[in-house]
């Protein structure tokens, strides 16, 4: 396909991919943080439980 | 006509993708917030306890109905503050006899349980409708027959109500799967349910205090369900249903994310088949009703939710269907183009525009995982390396036949309107 009449289309996607892109990576930092703090937590209620 | 399609296209991929990045990022807040330890040995007394009647509707339930029962017996409650009503609606089994067992145990001889046989017609709306008639109690709480709450939910369902007694007309709690290794289809029904409970539920509440009523495991203020003139006799999700008419009438349903209870799912693709197709059908009556409001001056929740699923029950399925059309007919043109070398492909996959838009399709591939990821890692026990690649394999799988239940669903009330009969019958999810 050409992109003749979407040549505006393409360039403003961009723009939209990449702010959805910085969310994303932004998200994936707090998984890593939630999952972090979840299996200290959970490991020390573990803990707790075999006592 | 394939230049609109691409701008179709790409706002809908935005649009869902915008919609699962407003709700994670709730669902990452309300996660922070509430990461404390509880220790639910030693809760502090609730400011007041007001008497709930719980009711558990059960048609046929001889194989579960006293598992249930004694788990509810068992709650952390004031015993003079909560009664039981078990209906045994239109059993041709032992489910009442199960239950009248229980009352010959010496630990369940002070509690305030009856069963009652009905025969009345309505389903489980009619049976709670029954139950608002002869319930003493301030507050309705409803478990399925199926749906054994850990000993606090009632505590913190409660706890959740009074913070706001005057706006949270509802309170409701989680539930878990307690059959999600019996295969691969209750795992798979599993992560669903924790992405729904962890992240959808969580996110919505967080952020638009919007909550929706589950069919079991919460409690309802009486007095303001009377007022809207109780459930919605014979509704195929009377949940959904009630829902709706507390946000119309400009209450809250409060989420309790520490009231949990565990229930059975289908472990069999007929019953998941039937139960879904319920659900949705039930879900597009009531969207279909609630239409109108989205240009009416009700309140701005009700448009949101109604919004929400008109998106997923009809655009987004309408777009998955015509791109997965599209995409199969392009595989077969592309095939006839390896004989036929003047026929040509309606999407050609070299060109800038297609590269971005395997890139959002990516993204949201990439969104799913981190959202169930995210839900996973919140709930004790279910961030393990099973479970990412059961969910890696459900993408493709499992989450398919939402397409399939939806369009059957679709369907049956198309059928219906068009002969004017109401077809769809209640089939009962099989126990085990």
């Amino acid at each position: 396909m050409v992109l003749g009449s979407l040549n505006w289309l393409f360039s403003f996607s961009l723009v939209v991919t990449i702010i959805f892109g910085i969310v994303i990576v932004i998200l994936s930092i707090s998984w890593w943080q939630i999952f972090k703090l979840t299996i200290r937590r959970f490991n020390t209620e573990d803990k707790q439980h075999d006592r | 006509m394939i230049d609109n399609l691409y701008v179709i296209a790409i706002i809908t991929i935005w649009l869902s993708i915008f919609m699962t990045v407003v709700t994670l990022s709730g669902g990452v807040i309300f996660i922070f917030k509430h990461l404390q330890h509880t220790n639910i040995d030693n809760l502090p007394p609730l400011k007041r306890y007001p008497r709930v009647t719980l009711v558990v509707p059960a048609h046929n339930e001889e194989l579960v109905i006293q598992d249930t029962v004694q788990s509810i017996l068992r709650l952390n409650y004031p015993l003079d503050r909560f009664e039981l009503l078990v209906y045994a609606d239109n059993c041709n089994d032992h489910t009442a006899d199960r239950v009248r067992e229980l009352k010959q145990i010496k630990e369940f001889k002070n509690h305030n349980f009856r069963v009652i046989e009905r025969t009345g017609t309505g389903g489980k709306a009619g049976v709670l409708n029954d139950a608002l008639k002869v319930s003493t109690g301030e507050y309705l709480g409803v478990y399925d027959a199926d749906a054994a709450p850990e000993k606090n939910a009632l505590y913190f369902l409660v706890q959740k109500v009074l913070e706001n007694p005057e706006r949270y007309a509802a309170a409701f709690g989680r539930n878990k799967t307690r059959n999600y290794q019996q295969n691969f289809l209750t795992r798979c029904i599993n992560l669903e349910i924790v992405n729904t409970q962890r992240i959808q539920h969580t996110g919505l509440w967080q952020l638009f205090k919007i909550g929706r009523i589950p069919g079991t495991n919460f409690i309802i203020n009486k007095k303001i369900v009377q007022s809207i003139g109780g459930w919605n006799n014979g509704a195929l999700t009377e949940d959904t249903a009630i829902s709706f008419s507390l946000m119309r009438s400009g209450k809250l349903i409060a989420l309790a994310h520490r009231a949990e209870a565990f229930q059975q799912e289908p472990e069999t693709l007929f019953a998941y088949y039937n139960q879904r197709k319920r659900w949705a059908r039930g879900n597009y009556e009531v969207i279909l009703d609630n239409l109108k409001h989205l240009f009416d001056r009700t309140s701005w929740r009700i448009k949101l939710e109604v919004f929400y699923y008109v998106c997923t029950f009809f655009w987004f399925n309408a777009a998955i269907i015509i791109s997965n059309t599209i995409f199969i007919l392009n595989m077969i043109l592309a095939g006839v183009q390896t004989i036929f070398p003047q026929v040509h492909q309606l999407v050609s996959l070299g060109t800038p525009l297609s590269v971005l838009f395997m890139v959002n399709w990516l993204m949201m591939f990439f969104l799913y995982l981190l959202q169930m990821n995210i839900a996973l890692a919140s709930d004790y026990g279910q961030e393990t390396v099973k479970n990412f690649f059961y969910t890696l394999v459900s993408y493709f799988t499992y989450a398919q036949l939402f397409i399939i239940v939806s369009i059957a669903a679709f369907w049956a009330i198309l059928r219906d309107k068009i002969t004017g009969k109401r077809h769809t019958q209640w089939y009962k999810t099989q126990r085990f």
